[in-house]
């Protein structure tokens, strides 16, 4: 005869991580069902044979325990937790394969929907951190642009946590159907359909909390109007020129300048000769967000663009290219050793000559017009186009020209380059 | 359609009068094919909504668990039944049809 306090013991010791209470209730109504049986006239090998051996028993009040625990508290891990162990209370069955069809849909969708609200949740903290970050490098915003930025980071991450908050719902929703399918798949020869819950569902601090963050993204949405922060965003992005530009210009003896060294974020730069004989004139057209001073030092003239820390997500802006430009004109005949030339995403158009010239855009078009001196010309637009004398090229890259001349270099990222 | 139809079950054969697990078991298995181990669940689950209470009563030198229906758990089972008989006058005119052809 078999040993029922072995068999307890081996149940007990499977499920030892388990509260201890619902262990002893389940094995309590397994025990009496053993003993009621064995009253009844069979012996215990053969109700043991009916309901399974210990290792089934405690795979069974398993997988009902990790059920209860997802039915109460829905999450993904718990979710992911009762389907194992449904599993392999089923091992190999055909309870299993039925289950594993009539689940799967919703248990991948529960799982996507968690997963998408997680990555919603990040992006909220995202746009709060990044908001924060933007304020805190503006230092030459008023204070009204500032407390505009702030409100667009309530508005963006309020509204990200409360779409990320209707898909956590979402989720919890498919996880309870999903492991009413997984229930009714552990009662085998029980038909399929809705089990009711053991435990009633908490789903209310949900809905409030995602009124509250909708309330909290609209308050920050309106915000960020009194400071005018949008529609200049919007007419930047827009390419509208700014009727209030400080356009400044400088002027460099042409003699004391070998070397002319430039960057700018957005702007376009355009270097040209003109009919002065002395002077190199540099105008730029500073919009309120950006600026930059051309400085004349050892030979070298050096211009670099900056954010003035005026307005938020300059960072964003400059991947857009700007409406406003940097000019240069040199003298004709002038020739410098060197012209470097870069810029995030505003266009390089040049038409003068130097000793080596080298061009650096990320979005921004290159216009070069060779006519000027003979080059050794280098060309790369790896994601962009190369169009040289009006003729599209088919590759990402051209050479051409004198072995020994004056080197060119252009590169852009996406832009495209036509040479002239 | 099948909402619960364990869960009613055995709420049905508890309006009759208490029992215990080992009888109830052995009269829903006269009734349809259950696995032997889900009666536990159910009878569990329908504690915790209080459709059903227990107690226990000596048997034999041991103690033997008894379940009985609570109000809660009638007005269920009325639901359950009305639920069904709606189920059966359908099932009745589809067989009808289904003798016909």
């Amino acid at each position: 005869m078999t040993d029922t306090n072995s068999i307890r013991a081996s149940i007990r010791a499977e499920l030892a991580d388990l509260p201890e209470q619902s262990v002893r209730k389940a094995l309590e109504f397994y025990e009496e069902y053993v003993a009621d049986a064995v009253e009844a006239g069979h012996t215990v090998e053969e109700v043991l044979q009916r309901i399974g051996g210990a290792k089934e028993i405690a795979a069974q009040i398993r997988a009902e325990a990790a059920l209860d625990g997802a039915e109460a508290n829905p999450g993904p891990l718990r979710l992911i937790g009762a389907r194992r162990q449904v599993r392999k209370r089923l091992a190999r069955s055909a309870a299993r394969v039925s289950m594993v069809l009539g689940a799967s849909l919703p248990y991948t969708f529960a799982l996507t929907f968690y997963l998408v609200s997680i990555v919603l949740f990040v992006g909220a903290v995202a746009a709060a951190a990044l908001m924060g970050y933007e304020i805190t490098t503006m230092h030459g915003a008023d204070t009204m642009t500032k407390i505009g930025a702030g409100s667009a980071g309530v508005f963006a991450a309020g509204l990200l946590s409360a779409v990320a908050l209707g898909f956590l719902a979402a989720a919890r929703g498919i996880t309870r159907v999903t492991l009413r399918k997984l229930r009714s798949g552990l009662r085998r020869g029980m038909p399929a359909g809705d089990m009711p819950e053991a435990v009633p569902p908490r789903t209310r601090g949900l809905g409030t909390a995602a009124l509250i963050l909708t309330v909290v993204a609209f308050a920050g949405f309106g915000g960020t109007f009194p400071s005018g922060l949008p529609t200049e965003l919007f007419s930047i992005w827009n390419s509208m020129k700014p009727a209030d530009l400080n356009v400044r210009t400088w002027s460099f003896p042409a003699a004391q300048v070998r070397q002319i060294q430039i960057a700018t974020l957005n702007s376009a730069v355009i270097l040209e000769s003109s009919s002065d004989l002395n002077a190199i004139g540099v105008t730029y057209e500073e919009p309120k967000w950006l600026t930059g001073t051309p400085v004349a030092k050892d030979g070298r003239l050096a211009f670099r663009e900056m954010s003035s820390g005026a307005i938020p997500f300059m960072d964003f802006i400059a991947m857009h290219e700007g409406t406003t430009s940097l000019k240069i004109t040199v003298p004709r005949g002038y020739r410098a050793d060197s012209l470097v030339v870069s810029s995030h995403s505003g266009s390089v158009s040049l038409s003068v000559p130097g000793g080596s010239v080298r061009v650096d855009t990320g979005s921004g078009n290159i216009h070069f017009d060779s006519a000027a001196a003979a080059y050794r010309m280098r060309a790369t637009a790896p994601a962009g186009r190369i169009i040289v004398k009006g003729k599209a090229l088919r590759s990402t890259s051209y050479e051409a020209g004198a072995a020994n001349g004056a080197t060119v270099d252009l590169a852009t990222q996406n832009g495209t380059v036509e040479i002239r | 359609m099948k909402k619960g139809v364990l869960d009613a079950l055995v709420l049905a054969i508890l309006k009759d009068g208490d029992t215990y697990g080992y009888s109830l078991s052995e009269r829903v298995s006269g009734i349809m094919e259950v696995a032997e181990t889900a009666l536990y669940p159910v009878l569990r689950r329908l504690e915790a909504q209080e459709m059903l209470s227990t107690y226990s009563e000596e048997h034999n030198g041991r103690l033997r668990r008894y379940y009985s229906i609570t109000k809660k758990g009638r007005a269920k089972l009325r639901e359950y039944a009305e639920e069904l008989s709606e189920l059966e006058r359908v099932i009745r005119t589809i067989t009808k049809g289904g003798d016909k052809s």
